[in-house]
């Protein structure tokens, strides 16, 4: 790591402790008359990238987002390496609410290899997009929901609810989580069903703001289904019984008319929680007459984790994820993964969280410096030019000529995948064309 | 190209991209084509009065799935010599098809790639017109097209790049297999060229310096196994192509809207032999280099005039220079529809005579 990228790297982690719990720090507002003096200052010099960028800055901070993109678009168009910008572009996307946009950014940031630290703040960028996005669509959802309420959901389509603990022991409460994410993990594996993922339901009911009993009433599901696009819906509970055993009990509803399909339900030892969701699954699965391949079944049956353990730091991981308690979450990911090191499920979670976690503490300018840093530490591009290069010069193509960079191709070079002069004839106009036959080995071309 | 990087920034604005997360060196689709027309006037003393060539070259490239992308290159060219008597021969067509896919493994690390020529361009020419294939196919003349056709080939590579320190290095080396055919016309004779393999091996590096340069290093060395004739009288006969070393410089610095680019390139060839005499002619030198001021005029606006010098040291022959004045103008016309207009002209010599070089050129790119 470079003396700067590292200097870099520290002003990150600086940043991480002040961390902002729910989502990217934010620059500092300017004050309007800074605004205003920048904005005087581009009057006078309209296409200066530098103060452009600058002005985009202030933009941005002050949550004018499309006046931060047409200053970005100035600097792009002059600077289309400049990867502040590219950056900033990012968060402006995010700011207008384009998030494939945004997305597209990026992950063209990162796909031109960054270092490490980079790399995990961009992706930590896209995880906390991905919680934005899900909220912003759940909201869209609610606001057009008479407009959802007459279309009929997708009928294979799959939602499944938190499940709700109606016991006294709070820690076991993460579990309606982790049950969640177990059925529609489940579920998944159903090659005639579509499931909406866990997160994706879980921001609805946020924005919902349901209190616990809503979670399990059928009318709730429906609703709910039809602002995913979900035509049934999984909702079920769970609580502890005497001598260490646990009932769990689920119901499929349909959206269109909140009628229960089928029902599960089950009452095995704690430790043996997974063989009752498992036994709920199947039994739903079975009244609703959804044929099952051998694979299919195989599948189902599949633990991710035999750790009751492991599950249940795993379901406060995703408790904390969705409280948007990024450190909280990748700290029990991790121990989850700790103590069941097969565990895939936990250690991806605990990957994403932890880049969630370093991008959300800090400030868009730390990630705008990282990100530019990197480029300007001798990763313009990062290998890709390189790459191009390399291969555009031992196995040509016209393709060579898009190349943005000083390529053997632009300059002309005769490395192309015509025919070189071989054998001394056609060096050029210093030689007169040969016609007679005993020339002709010297003008053949070699391909 | 910078109307790439432009176009790629005005891509970004537009919106959503369909290639996001994808390792493919190419990601977006892109078309490419124009006209471009090179002309060598030459004094009296070679036989020759000018050597020129108009093409129109057809690219397409696209993206195949998150890590591959399918390339396809070929030409429409006409190329001309007019003798001092004021004859002139032309050859014209088609030229061959390369197919090329490229296949990121990993990360935008390392590139598997396997290019296919079809033959799609005539290969057979008559005696009289090989005059005009010697002339387009030298390398200190470097016309776009080299040759219109030769047969089916295949090459395969792979190439792998890695960030040290400061620095990106990538590493390549290819194989190439072309298959027999026939290059004469006559009647009266039937010559069988069988080339043989060719295998390239190439270094690269690049990196920023401070915030405003950059600089590309490049190295390729080429080596050729035994090409063999067959027919015509020319049984048992073979050559041996010397080894083919290319090195590589460019340096950019930008300061405000302005880019100073300087480029250099220099192709060394060993001498090969004929039947196992060795043919000194087949030995040469081409040193290139250019100077390129860009200045960005307005948005989708940059010219760049430019001022060129190539150097050449044939083996067996009085060698040549070239000095090259021009300007390009790279421009944007909508966000996905970019171009290229380039006109050139410049003295020189070759041999005992002077000669006048004149070149223009106009490209669009549509990118998606």
């Amino acid at each position: 790591m470079t003396s700067r990228s590292r200097a870099l790297v520290v002003a990150v982690a600086c940043a991480l402790l002040a961390a902002c719990a729910s989502g990217g720090a934010r620059t500092t507002s300017p004050t309007p008359e800074g605004l205003a003096a920048l904005e005087a200052q581009r009057a006078q010099h309209p296409t200066d990238p530098d103060l452009n960028l600058r002005l985009a800055r202030a933009y941005y901070a002050a949550n004018r987002f499309a006046d931060a993109r047409s200053a970005l678009a100035t600097v792009l168009l002059q600077q289309p390496d400049n990867r502040v910008a590219q950056t900033y572009l990012g968060f402006t996307y995010e700011g207008l609410e384009q998030f494939d946009s945004a997305r597209a950014v990026y992950g063209s940031l990162l796909a031109v290899r960054p270092t490490g630290e980079v790399s995990r703040l961009l992706n930590g960028r896209l995880a906390l997009l991905a919680r934005k996005e899900l909220h912003a669509t759940a909201r869209a959802a609610l606001a057009n929901e008479s407009e959802l309420a007459r279309t009929p959901p997708d009928p294979s389509t799959v939602a499944v609810f938190p499940f709700r603990y109606t016991g006294q022991d709070s820690a076991l409460r993460p579990l309606e989580r982790g049950l969640a994410a177990l059925v529609v993990s489940d579920l998944s594996h159903v090659r005639s069903l579509r499931l909406v993922e866990r997160e994706r339901l879980q921001a609805l009911l946020d924005e919902m703001r349901l209190n616990v009993t809503g979670r399990v009433d059928p009318t709730t599901g429906a609703r709910s289904g039809h602002l995913v696009g979900a035509g049934q819906v999984v909702q079920g509970q769970f609580q502890e019984l005497p001598s260490a055993g646990v009932r769990l009990d689920a119901t499929m509803v349909r959206a269109t008319d909140a009628s229960v399909a089928a029902t599960g339900s089950g009452r095995e030892q704690l430790s043996l929680l997974f063989d009752l969701e498992k036994s709920v699954v199947f039994q739903l699965l079975a009244k609703m007459g959804v044929p099952l391949t051998p694979a299919e079944s195989l599948a189902i049956s599949e633990r991710p984790t035999r750790d009751l353990q492991a599950f249940l730091l795993y379901s406060r991981g995703l408790e904390a994820q969705d409280q948007g308690d990024f450190a909280a979450a990748g700290a029990s990911f991790r121990a989850a993964a700790q103590r069941d090191p097969s565990f895939q499920a936990a250690a991806q979670q605990a990957q994403s969280s932890e880049a969630a976690q370093s991008a959300g503490g800090a400030t868009e300018s730390d990630v705008a410096a990282a990100v530019g840093g990197a480029a300007q530490g001798g990763t313009p591009g990062g290998t890709t030019d390189a790459l191009t290069i390399a291969v555009n010069s031992t196995v040509p193509s016209g393709a060579g000529i898009l190349s943005s960079t000083l390529t053997t191709t632009e300059l002309n070079l005769p490395v192309r995948n015509d025919p070189v002069c071989e054998a001394a004839g056609c060096g050029g106009p210093t030689q007169p064309p040969p016609l007679a036959i005993g020339t002709i080995i010297i003008i053949i071309k070699r391909p | 190209m910078r109307t790439r990087t432009t176009l790629g920034a005005l891509l970004i604005l537009a919106g959503p991209l369909s290639a996001q997360g994808a390792t493919a060196l190419y990601t977006r689709w892109n078309a490419l084509s124009g006209f471009e027309f090179q002309r060598y006037g030459l004094s009296q003393g070679l036989g020759i009065q000018s050597a020129s060539q108009w093409s129109v070259p057809v690219v397409i490239v696209a993206p195949l799935g998150r890590q591959m992308s399918l390339d396809l290159t070929t030409h429409f060219a006409h190329s001309q010599i007019t003798d001092s008597a004021g004859a002139s021969q032309a050859v014209s067509g088609l030229t061959d098809t390369q197919l090329r896919l490229l296949y990121t493994v990993g990360r935008d690390r390392a590139v598997a790639s396997l290019s296919l020529n079809l033959p799609t361009g005539k290969r057979s020419f008559p005696l009289t017109q090989f005059g005009v294939s010697s002339a387009i196919g030298s390398n200190f003349l470097s016309f776009p097209v080299g040759s219109l056709g030769t047969s089916f080939g295949i090459t395969g590579g792979l190439a792998y790049a890695v960030p040290a320190g400061r620095w990106n290095v990538g590493l390549a080396g290819s194989v190439r297999y072309q298959g027999n055919y026939e290059p004469i016309q006559d009647s009266a004779l039937t010559l069988s060229y069988n080339p043989g393999l060719e295998g390239r091996l190439r270094v690269g590096a690049d990196r920023v310096i401070g915030q405003r340069a950059r600089i590309v290093l490049g190295f390729t060395y080429s080596s050729f196994s035994t090409d063999l004739f067959s027919g015509g009288g020319f049984s048992g006969q073979y050559f041996n192509p010397g080894s083919r070393f290319i090195g590589e410089a460019g340096y950019g610095y930008s300061w405000g809207r302005t880019t100073l680019s300087v480029s250099a390139w220099d192709l060394y060839r060993l001498a090969g032999d004929n039947s196992g005499a060795k043919n000194p002619d087949t030995k040469e030198n081409v040193l290139s280099a250019e100077l390129r001021l860009g200045r960005q005029l307005s948005p989708r606006l940059v010219i760049e005039p430019l001022a060129g010098f190539r150097q050449w040291n044939p083996g067996g022959h009085l060698g040549g220079r070239l000095y090259t004045f021009g300007m390009n103008s790279r421009f944007g016309l909508t966000d996905r529809l970019s171009g290229v207009v380039s006109a050139r002209f410049g003295p020189g010599w070759a041999g005992p005579v002077d000669v006048s070089a004149a070149g223009v050129s106009v490209f669009l790119r549509y990118q998606r």
